[in-house]
């Protein structure tokens, strides 16, 4: 069982970055083919208002570096101190060579920072997270964990199921060594659930042919290729709402915590119905469980948790000591919760992407 | 209003917008599930709690956690949606 207890560590920096196009859902009817009806039908259903897309060829590790850099910008932490960058992504820069040891040259990182990419989704900050903490307590003092991802890398063109719901946006956070109380964490997987939530072609598995690259009308109503990622809703729905209040009440559990005590409890921004049965289920106070993070933004994937407290509650974690419930859940499928607490850390307002920042 | 007036009116206005033919007057028997897609159903559920708490006067969530589990959902069809919300309506 993947659970653990850490001591003495602690996020202290987080930033979001955003795509810079900020694009409303009834933009996008020619694109997609929405009439009015089913305009109306997602605005109602999932409460989809805009979402903030970057330009084309703007890739999420250009999103993150701008967040790092605004970190060091505005921090006492320094470059120097850095000891590993994990970067957690589904679109990285190149296939090869892992898109985090690009990262360490273009922050002018020091060459002692080792570097590495984690492929997961929705649940990656959770993992990111859990693999920053690990590091610290095994003595690397400062990590800076980056987030996020690109949607056109992966997200068929025209795909009315899934494309409207994606935004994109790239997260810095950095941990470190710090007098902190107890942090909590317990990670999961599913590997059964795979085809749920699939790219099906261009890895090694399914190679890149002339078909799979082609876009086509799927059963579905989307038109995708077998190069676009597939996500087959009522699964998604059925497994999110079926495991995260466990999921919780475990974690609130080994932490030895009643929901009552938690600030906040900030969860991979799916779609809000989701997160208000999931609070709902868990009888916890909607005020306490962000959902707007979709609905504005789009679905950031991995830096749906981070977007969400630079997006809607930048002024509590900058000011405030806060104990905070984390959870992500998705593609793999996998997913984890996490219990730890902030202290007035750097969290500042989500910002627009700058074109400075591109290599 | 009897709750299966409250579940074919329901079905009915989700359907304005998907069309499907065999929503239009739906019986007992119409495989609810197999004809919506997973925002279908989302659409449905949301219709059902507006209807329901405007009867009701108190929410109901009907979502649980085998709304979209192909094999357990109570969604399979009106007559398993009508006992499922009945039960609710029951325990809320």
């Amino acid at each position: 069982m993947s659970k653990a207890t850490f001591q003495d560590i602690a996020i202290t920096a987080m930033v979001t970055t955003v795509g810079e196009n900020i694009i409303k859902l009834e933009d996008e009817k020619e694109r997609f083919g929405f009439d009015d009806d089913s305009l109306a039908r997602i605005q109602k259903s999932i409460g989809l208002k805009t979402r903030y897309i970057a330009s084309l060829g703007v890739c999420a590790s250009d999103l993150c570096v701008q967040s790092a850099n605004t970190i060091f910008d505005n921090t006492d932490i320094k470059k120097e101190d850095i000891g590993a960058l994990i970067f957690v992504t589904q679109s990285p820069d190149y296939k090869a060579p892992s898109t985090a040891i690009v990262m360490q040259d273009r922050l002018a990182l020091p060459n002692s920072c080792m570097a590495f990419d984690i492929n997961l989704g929705c649940s990656g900050f959770i993992y990111g997270l859990f693999t920053a903490f690990s590091y610290v307590n095994s003595g690397i003092n400062k990590i800076l964990l980056c987030v996020g991802d690109v949607n056109d890398y992966f997200a068929g063109e025209k795909d009315r199921i899934f494309t409207p719901l994606m935004g994109d946006a790239g997260s810095a956070i950095v941990i470190e060594k710090t007098p902190s109380p107890k942090s909590f964490f317990s990670l999961y997987s599913n590997g059964g659930g795979y085809k749920h939530l699939i790219i099906p072609s261009g890895g090694a598995r399914n190679r890149t042919t002339t078909k799979s690259i082609l876009p086509k009308q799927q059963t579905d109503g989307g038109i995708r290729s077998d190069e676009n990622m597939f996500m087959d809703g009522k699964e998604v729905f059925n497994f999110a709402i079926k495991t995260v209040p466990p999921l919780i009440k475990e974690i609130l559990q080994d932490a030895g915590i009643l929901a009552k005590n938690i600030d906040y409890f900030v969860l991979h921004q799916a779609n809000p119905y989701i997160l208000k049965t999931i609070a709902s289920r868990l009888k916890v106070a909607k005020e306490k469980v962000p959902l707007e993070t979709g609905k504005i933004y789009g679905n950031q994937n991995s830096a749906s948790i981070p977007g969400t407290i630079n997006g809607f509650l930048s002024d509590a974690f900058q000011n405030k000591k806060l104990t905070l419930c984390i959870a992500g859940f998705g593609i793999g499928l996998s997913w984890g919760a996490a219990v730890l607490q902030t202290d007035n850390i750097y969290a500042p307002q989500t910002q627009l992407y700058k074109r400075r920042d591109r290599v | 209003m009897n709750l299966n007036e409250i579940i074919v009116n329901s079905i009915q206005s989700v359907n304005q917008d998907l069309k499907i033919d065999a929503l239009q007057n739906p019986t007992d028997e119409t495989q609810l599930f197999s004809l919506l897609d997973s925002l279908g159903t989302l659409d449905l559920i949301l219709e059902l709690e507006s209807r329901l708490q405007e009867i009701t006067g108190r929410y109901i969530a009907v979502a649980n956690e085998d709304s979209m589990d192909k094999d357990a959902t109570p969604f399979k069809n009106i007559k398993t949606l009508r006992i499922y919300l009945q039960q609710r309506i029951e325990n809320e």
